[in-house]
């Protein structure tokens, strides 16, 4: 069922879940409804309403310094569905490497696999209203290349986890869903080991209202899900999970970037997309990118599947179209000319990262900052990648590339040239050892025998691909591992 | 540069949202605040870097024998 914490009758909670899961975005949503499908009860509490609200939003400012970043209140939302309310429906899974150490990226790596991840591809494909995947096209077809075609995969309609889930939620026997619940501290047990309940309040009502389970999910999202364990002060002062000072650090976003304008021999029908070779990120020392190759403005669009709309026809020839692309004038033919953008992996970097300040919200807890800076091993991937595309292109004879002036004079990009993408990843990233990292293998926070987290706060480095899907395989395997908890205790 | 998602003015009226798309951020009115001087940016390319096939003209990354053909000095 789905209530409103405003309207609560406080003898609700004398019930004890089994879970508790906080925030009701693609993880959130995703534990409850696996946990829930199995028989457990859960409480699935969303700070926010069925719709976005000033009130709730406001919640979520804080500051930003290093690199210019988005004001951290639109950055997300708040509200039943969390930030896939936003969501753009892009999606890539994680590649092989991404789980491996790579020697450019120190302390990358993943406890566990890709292969960890797959058994929940068909179900998260399901969820995410995803088409089969297929083999990508490609510009260069020669295996030794060292660019790897990628198909990227739309969500379509664009799953927006409270519209979708809603009905079935209101309808649920096991989940119940409480709104305008906003959390602001965990208590633990005698022992300090094992959270005994969570705190809320709403809006309007005085006080505030304890849920108990016996195991706890916080789905909060990158910025916030440490920002309740840093808040989390009451039992232990440096806040939960944080005895190493690792809470909020290594924050990781992908970089979003035109890296070049093509101008390509025969008018494309796909978006292309590549990534670079294993082989070519040890050679070049860099991270993993994810490159697209159409029209912006296309792939831009909320509807796009990847099928690129056929531009008007002109009779002017590949090489006409070049030379007036390079004197810099606009050659007239759209369907010869496109762009080139890049999503790249970012480097980790403990001092990015997620801090508390001084500034309390209405609930009295402390407001986050979030200091993100740009490495130079950053700059190079982008920079490969676009050198790299370049020189296939004409290589292969398919098209050619200009790289944009920023990447080549040195300019400092702004914001319009170089951004994140609202991909907030790495803030309690997981680890086996507690000194690298906030979560186990399985999403437990070192310390605490019961609290796990969902998300993309947990990705222990972000690879390039659009967070969602991997999220949803996390948040499905997740749900298994609470079930098989919960099963044994 | 972007355009907002198609629905976000009816699911959020009065907030300024990420477009659809990549999940970009595209309100420029409130990054303005934000458009302080980044890092200074060290690794400039070099024609070199990109290997001897292919030779780098204003930017472009070219054929050794486009610049002939198409008749650019």
């Amino acid at each position: 069922v789905i209530e409103d914490a405003e309207k609560r009758a406080e003898g609700r909670f004398d019930k004890i879940y089994d879970v508790c899961v906080v925030g009701s975005g693609p993880a959130g949503t995703t534990v409850a409804r696996r946990l829930g499908a199995k028989g457990y009860s859960v409480a699935l509490l969303e700070a926010g309403a069925l719709e976005a609200s000033q009130e709730s939003q406001d919640l979520y400012t804080g500051s930003t310094v290093g690199q210019p970043y988005f004001a951290l209140e639109v950055s997300r939302l708040r509200y039943f569905g969390g930030s896939s309310n936003h969501w753009g429906g892009w999606t890539y899974p994680l590649d092989d490497h991404d789980f491996e150490a790579n020697p450019n990226n120190p302390l990358s790596g993943w406890p566990i696999s890709k292969a960890d991840l797959l058994p929940y591809a068909t179900e998260a494909d399901a969820i995410l209203n995803l088409p089969d995947d297929r083999a990508p096209p490609d510009f260069f077809p020669a295996e030794q290349d060292s660019l790897k075609p990628l198909f990227f995969r739309f969500s379509r309609p664009v799953t927006r986890f409270g519209e979708k889930f809603r009905d079935e939620l209101q309808k649920s026997s096991a989940i119940d869903v409480f709104l305008n619940a906003n959390l602001v501290d965990l208590r633990l047990d005698a022992g300090k080991h094992a959270v005994s309940e969570a705190v809320f309040r709403s809006y309007e009502r005085e006080g505030s209202f304890s849920v108990k389970a016996r195991l706890f999910a916080l789905c909060l999202g990158g910025l916030e899900n440490p920002r309740a364990l840093l808040n989390a002060t009451s039992d232990i002062p440096v806040g939960l999970g944080n005895e190493n000072d690792l809470v909020g650090r290594y924050f990781i976003e992908h970089l979003h970037a035109a890296v070049g304008r093509v101008v390509v021999r025969n008018p494309m029908t796909w978006m292309l997309g590549y990534g670079p070779s294993p082989q070519l990120m040890k050679q070049r020392q860099i991270l993993n990118f994810g490159l697209r190759i159409g029209e912006f403005e296309q792939w831009n669009d909320g509807d796009f599947t990847g099928a690129l709309e056929p531009e008007p026809d002109c009779d002017i020839d590949f090489d006409t179209v070049l030379a007036t692309e390079m004197r810099g004038e606009d050659a007239a033919c759209p369907a010869l000319v496109g762009d080139a953008f890049v999503v790249a992996e970012q480097q980790l970097n403990p001092l990015n990262r997620v801090r508390l300040t001084d500034r309390r919200d209405r609930f009295g807890l402390r407001k986050i900052e979030l200091d993100w800076s740009i490495s130079d091993t950053d700059y190079r991937t982008l920079t490969t990648c676009a050198l790299e595309t370049g020189r296939l292109m004409a290589q292969h004879d398919v098209g050619r590339l200009k790289v944009v002036d920023w990447l080549l004079t040195g300019q400092t990009p702004n914001m319009d040239q170089l951004a994140g993408g609202n991909h907030h990843m790495g803030t309690t990233r997981m680890s086996d050892d507690p000194k690298t990292g906030v979560v186990d293998r399985n999403a437990r926070v070192h310390g605490q025998e019961n609290l796990y987290v969902g998300g993309s706060s947990v990705f222990s480095s972000g690879g390039h691909a659009n967070p969602t899907y991997t999220i949803t395989q996390l948040a499905l395997r997740l749900g298994d591992h609470l079930a098989a908890k919960l099963g044994t205790a | 540069m972007l355009p907002g998602p198609p629905t976000a003015s009816k699911r959020s009226p009065g907030l300024d949202h990420p477009a659809s798309g990549n999940c970009k951020q595209l309100s420029r009115r409130t990054l303005l605040g934000f458009l302080a001087a980044a890092p200074l940016f060290l690794v400039t390319p070099t024609a070199a870097e990109t290997q001897a096939d292919v030779t780098l003209h204003d930017g472009w990354i070219l054929r050794p024998d486009d610049l002939h053909r198409l008749g650019i000095k």
